[in-house]
């Protein structure tokens, strides 16, 4: 169990280079199979959940409007929360990654689509489909590395602030709504200078007018049709929006700060060429082992590795390919890190403790040999447009 | 050109007006609407109705098919039954149909063959297009009871208010549907007017005989010329290509007298439109226009550009793909892999709308170059002319 979370470049040389392009061409060939089967049966699974999540939504809302009977009470906020997890990581996550564009359905288009809950679409496709997937676990360019609350890679500074980081962590998963929500106004750089205020408000007031909406539908339109039963929706609504929050952080914490799971510099993404995407995809990513309905409710993201090499590609297609990629890493001598949910969660709140305490010494070991690695390079490039878009 | 002045939603006509309507009862619906609206954010209510039952919608159209009659051995009506919600055409509009095939929603469109009868089912009429996948899934695949949707009614191409006392139909092939509409309208309300119809048509006439019928109700003359066939029962024929402005000027002498409406290929029309506009007349000729709009045109020539066909780059996919003439920026960005919104593929929804960030594009309907930057443009009826970015 390694606690060094700066990744040493792989070594070079023609002999790397080639073993890199081999990868490449063996995980592209995986895509491209998988992809020449997108069609109808994607079409129908979609439609399913769809369906699920808006039959479950509606029976929710209707049984606590009646939640004076407890058992109404607990059926409705228990059917709420999993409409809105399956709205949040089955449906909206991957219909905003353009999964389903080829349906030609201009209100499943990822680039049209917007889901329930405060965070913009709009925002989301910049921060996730973009910023995070191309930089993915790349310290000082990915923000998903702590979303600028916490410290979660050696590398990252250290304040006598960041020692209360497991509150900040208790609090971001209760409200993990808001915390994606505010993602992309990027708060840190505000309150340190580093980005003006007037800049806040071009993002800002759109996420605001957003946030407003849902918040009045989920705290005073339901309950105060329920007039008397007014409380008693409220309630309902609010553990159903923080069972969602609990579960997403959850899922979404598993899949990049599990034990074994590297972060890189910026180092990492000069001349990187497709074999080095793809490994910095698999080393910075780690799967949740479990039962069918662990995989669906997380809207497959227990399945990060896959999706990250595979963003587009129907997410419910992950299963069917992991063991195939698993095995083209473990011929490639590349980690593929899998473990039960409860092991990938400890995994990552150990990181988030670890690194409330300031960085060790594996910390000073790591960035020399980083610097070292770094004077003797030299890369094939494989595109610059990573350099030129950013 | 028919498709500038564009009134999306039909007017209720007189007498197809559902009974009983009021101001408050529509204003309490529309309140309804809004707190239902609300209550949905930001799906829209339409998307729990439909998973609770495909038949159930408030704004999206649905369909259910009825009845399919073949006419020729390419040409197919669909008989529709539209949701509740689906207003009363006017006689010349078409629709937006949109099918799911193999899990991918196609859609395009439709003029409506029928005039709006109260009680009257809807019906299309559909000429399979060698490489239409819905045209052809209509003649081959579409069964009674397949669910499809629809827009609502769409298009300005309809009898002028009020009925001129002498009008002039020309339309070849499939263009004959909005104008049997047009002319099952006419019947319905009993025109007195003078109406001269000439057809063109290549291969067998769909819906031959309603259309006579209606003709011979109005008192009217119909003109059927084949262009390459061999037919007996028509009322005159003439075997060559397509018509002319000088055999319609011949064919109907009074031609100046009368207003113009036509729908056919594009040779018909521009010969018809082009009579009109020698004669001062530009304004009394209606017409709508169903071929792929790009099929004739070329970037035009340019000096210091060298032959080399424009590159269309794809900005957010990073993807480049060379232009081919007369092959729109949607086409082009589908070829490139990339499935963009969009809807009618004529330039009438808007849904394939997409920001054009620098290169000088052509508009098919207007015929205008923009070379403007971080333009909102309609994908499918811009060609390149220099490269162009687009934002997708």
């Amino acid at each position: 169990m390694t606690h060094s979370d700066v990744a040493p470049r792989p070594p070079t040389g023609a002999h790397d280079e080639r073993a890199l392009a081999a990868f490449a061409v063996e995980l592209d060939d995986i895509y491209r199979r998988a992809m020449s089967e997108v069609g109808e049966e994607d079409a129908r699974y979609l439609r399913r959940m769809l369906r699920l999540q808006r039959r479950a939504e509606l029976a929710g809302r209707g049984a606590l409007q009646l939640g004076i009977f407890p058992p109404l009470w607990l059926a409705g906020s228990g059917l709420l929360c999993l409409s809105k997890v399956l709205e949040n990581m089955e449906i909206g996550h991957n219909v905003l990654h353009g999964q389903y564009d080829f349906m030609g359905d201009p209100a499943l288009h990822g680039a049209r689509y917007d889901w329930d809950w405060s965070c913009p679409a709009d925002q989301w496709r910049h921060s996730h489909n973009y910023l995070h997937h191309t930089f993915t676990n790349v310290v000082g360019r990915d923000r998903d590395v702590g979303y600028g609350l916490l410290r979660m890679a050696e590398s990252q500074a250290w304040t006598p602030l960041t020692l209360l980081q497991p509150i900040y962590a208790l609090g971001l998963m209760l409200a993990f709504e808001a915390g994606v929500a505010v993602h992309d106004l990027e708060l840190n750089r505000v309150l340190t200078g580093r980005k003006p205020l007037s800049e806040l408000r071009e993002l800002g007031a759109p996420m605001l007018r957003k946030a407003a909406r849902l918040l009045a539908k989920d705290y005073v339109l339901f309950p105060l049709l329920a007039g008397p039963g007014a409380p008693l929706v409220f309630a309902g609504n609010v553990t159903a929006n923080v069972g969602r929050n609990v579960w997403a952080f959850c899922v979404i914490f598993c899949g990049h700060f599990p034990d074994d799971v590297q972060t890189y510099d910026e180092d990492a993404l000069e001349h990187e060429s497709r074999g080095a995407w793809y490994l910095r995809q698999v080393g910075g990513s780690a799967n949740i082992e479990g039962p069918r309905w662990l995989h669906v409710l997380s809207g497959h993201l227990s399945h990060q590795i896959e999706h990250h090499l595979f963003p587009d590609l129907p997410a419910w297609r992950y299963p069917r390919i992991a063991a195939e990629v698993r095995e083209v890493c473990a011929r490639h001598g590349v980690e593929y890190n899998s473990r039960p949910l409860h092991r990938q969660l400890a995994g990552a709140w150990r990181r988030i403790l670890r690194n409330a305490l300031p960085g060790g010494p594996e910390q000073r070991a790591a960035k020399r040999e980083v610097r070292a690695a770094r004077a003797a390079r030299a890369r094939p490039t494989w595109t610059s447009m990573l350099k030129r878009a950013a | 050109m028919a498709l500038s002045a564009l009134d999306a939603h039909a007017r209720i006509d007189a007498g197809v007006r559902a009974p009983g309507a009021s101001a408050l009862r529509l204003r309490g619906r529309r309140w309804g609407r809004d707190v239902l609206s609300w209550l949905a954010y930001p799906r829209s209510p339409d998307d729990y109705l439909q998973a609770l039952n495909a038949n159930w919608t408030l704004d999206r159209v649905v369909a259910r098919i009825e009845a399919i009659q073949h006419e020729t051995r390419d040409t197919t009506s669909l008989y529709l039954a539209p949701s509740g919600n689906w207003r009363p055409h006017r006689a010349g509009q078409h629709v937006l149909l949109t099918a799911t095939l193999s899990g991918v929603d196609h859609t395009r469109c439709f003029s409506l063959s029928v005039a709006p009868r109260l009680g009257a089912p809807m019906r299309l009429t559909i000429k399979a297009h060698e490489a239409g996948r819905l045209s052809c899934w209509v003649r081959d695949t579409a069964r009674v009871g397949d669910q499809v949707q629809l827009s609502q009614a769409l298009g300005a191409f309809v009898l002028p208010d009020p009925v001129p006392e002498r009008l002039l139909f020309v339309s070849g092939g499939s263009g004959m549907t909005p104008l049997l509409a047009m002319a099952q309208a006419l019947v319905d309300a009993g025109y007195e007017g003078s109406l001269r119809w000439i057809h063109s048509e290549r291969t067998e006439v769909a819906l031959l005989d309603e259309m006579r019928s209606a003709c011979v109700a109005l008192g009217v003359t119909l003109d059927l010329h084949r262009t390459g066939a061999e037919y007996s029962s028509v009322i005159t024929s003439r075997d060559r290509g397509h018509l002319t402005g000088a055999d319609i000027a011949a064919l109907v002498p009074d031609y100046r007298e009368r207003h113009l409406l036509t729908c056919g290929p594009r040779g018909l029309m521009d010969a018809a439109r082009a009579l009109y506009a020698e004669a001062g007349l530009a304004h009394r000729v209606g017409q709508e226009d169903f071929q792929p709009l790009l099929s004739r045109a070329r970037p035009p020539a340019r000096d210091g550009l060298d032959d080399e066909a424009p590159q269309l780059l794809l900005a957010r996919s990073r993807r480049a793909i060379r232009a081919e003439p007369g092959v729109s920026l949607l086409q082009l960005a589908e070829q490139a892999g990339l499935h963009p919104p969009h809807g009618c593929r004529r330039g009438i929804c808007n849904t394939c709308k997409c920001t054009k960030r620098s290169g000088t594009v052509l508009n098919h309907l207007t015929g205008a170059e923009s070379d403007a930057s971080n333009e909102e443009i309609r994908l499918c009826i811009h060609s390149p002319i220099t490269d162009v970015t687009l934002d997708l």
